[in-house]
């Protein structure tokens, strides 16, 4: 059972989000001259800058969060396949990876396993694997120059995980379990 | 792993394209983003002679995975209050997510940015290029739609 919001909960609160964001930005008049008002007496330069970031991180977040659910589906799909002993052919690949690593498995082992098994194309497999390197670089801390290309948008990435997945369902159907 | 599967593997690698074919890949898409901001500096003209706009142009350092990383222009247009930024986001982008639906085929794209709003206007295979808004329709970049969208993120409520 997989704890983490799916990706559908996460692209939508993220585009709620954004829509508040350019409402707030539209209302700038009567928010400069609303007391209680976070943004009371900015500039309209000072308040483009603001939302400007606030929107730059939420991006990056969503991004973050969406490869995290990305990874939790991976996973939760391989406990389950392992516990209900399935018939597919993963089922035991896996669970000789589980049990080589404990719970200590690679996502990249995890990924490597399915794409040996199915059909995944080589754009496809390259989009994810530079969506992971995004992700590893948005959280540690974004210290080094990342070389991995523009960033996504949040709604090109899960796209782009959502092509991945369907490529797994293509060749067992039953992805994602649990 | 066998040799077999090694030459599998192989196989399915992408192409990967030469330095020669990257260097005129990269030109064109610079070629591409300097038309499209000659045709806006074109159309905003009449707003910058009322005095009521105002553009300039910046270099910025992009980093893509196969190009590497290079100089390549912004456009900024202000009125004095906010600045609308328009920067190249990759030649590479060949798919926007927008309106609820995917569009594929298309070469390049840049971001309007304008505080919390960032449009795509990606370059489409037939040269001409299209806004991806969030919310509502893709639409072609025109004179009459960039005014549009102009006027949408310069006004307030």
């Amino acid at each position: 059972m997989i704890n983490f919001p799916r990706a559908d909960e996460i692209t939508e609160a993220y585009q709620d989000q954004v829509e508040a964001l350019e409402r707030l930005f539209r209302a700038r008049a009567s928010l400069r001259t609303d007391h209680t008002s976070r943004f009371h007496r900015f500039s309209d330069a000072d308040i483009q800058d603001r939302l400007e970031q606030d929107r730059r991180e939420l991006d990056l977040w969503t991004v973050m969060m969406l490869t995290a659910s990305f990874e939790a589906t991976m996973r939760a799909d391989a406990r389950d396949r392992i516990d209900s002993r399935t018939k597919d052919a993963l089922r035991k690949p896996l669970r000789d990876l589980y049990e080589e690593h404990q719970d200590r498995v690679r996502l990249d082992d995890l990924l490597a396993m399915w794409e040996g098994h199915a059909a995944v194309g080589p754009t496809m497999k390259q989009n994810v694997h530079t969506l992971l390197k995004h992700r590893h670089w948005l959280a540690h801390g974004r210290h080094w120059t990342n070389k991995h290309g523009a960033m996504p948008s949040p709604l090109d990435a899960r796209a782009q995980l959502d092509d991945y997945a369907q490529a797994l369902q293509a060749t067992i159907p039953d992805f994602p379990r649990g | 792993m066998t040799m077999h599967d090694l030459i599998e593997k192989l196989k399915e690698r992408p192409a990967t394209a030469t330095s020669e074919q990257l260097a005129v890949q990269k030109q064109e898409w610079l070629n591409a983003i300097k038309r499209l901001f000659e045709d806006i500096e074109r159309w905003i003209e009449p707003a910058v002679s009322e005095g009521v706009l105002r553009t300039s142009r910046v270099e910025t350092e992009l980093i893509e995975q196969d190009l590497g990383s290079y100089m390549a222009p912004s456009l900024h247009i202000t009125d004095g209050r906010l600045t609308v930024r328009i920067e190249p986001v990759g030649a590479a982008v060949v798919s926007v997510f927008a309106g609820g639906k995917r569009h594929v085929g298309l070469r390049g794209s840049v971001n309007l940015v304008c505080g919390p709003t960032k449009i795509p206007l990606a370059r489409t295979q037939s040269g001409t290029w299209k806004a991806f808004p969030m919310r509502g329709e893709a639409r072609d970049v025109t004179e009459e739609s960039f005014a549009e969208i102009l006027g949408e993120v310069l006004l307030d409520d």
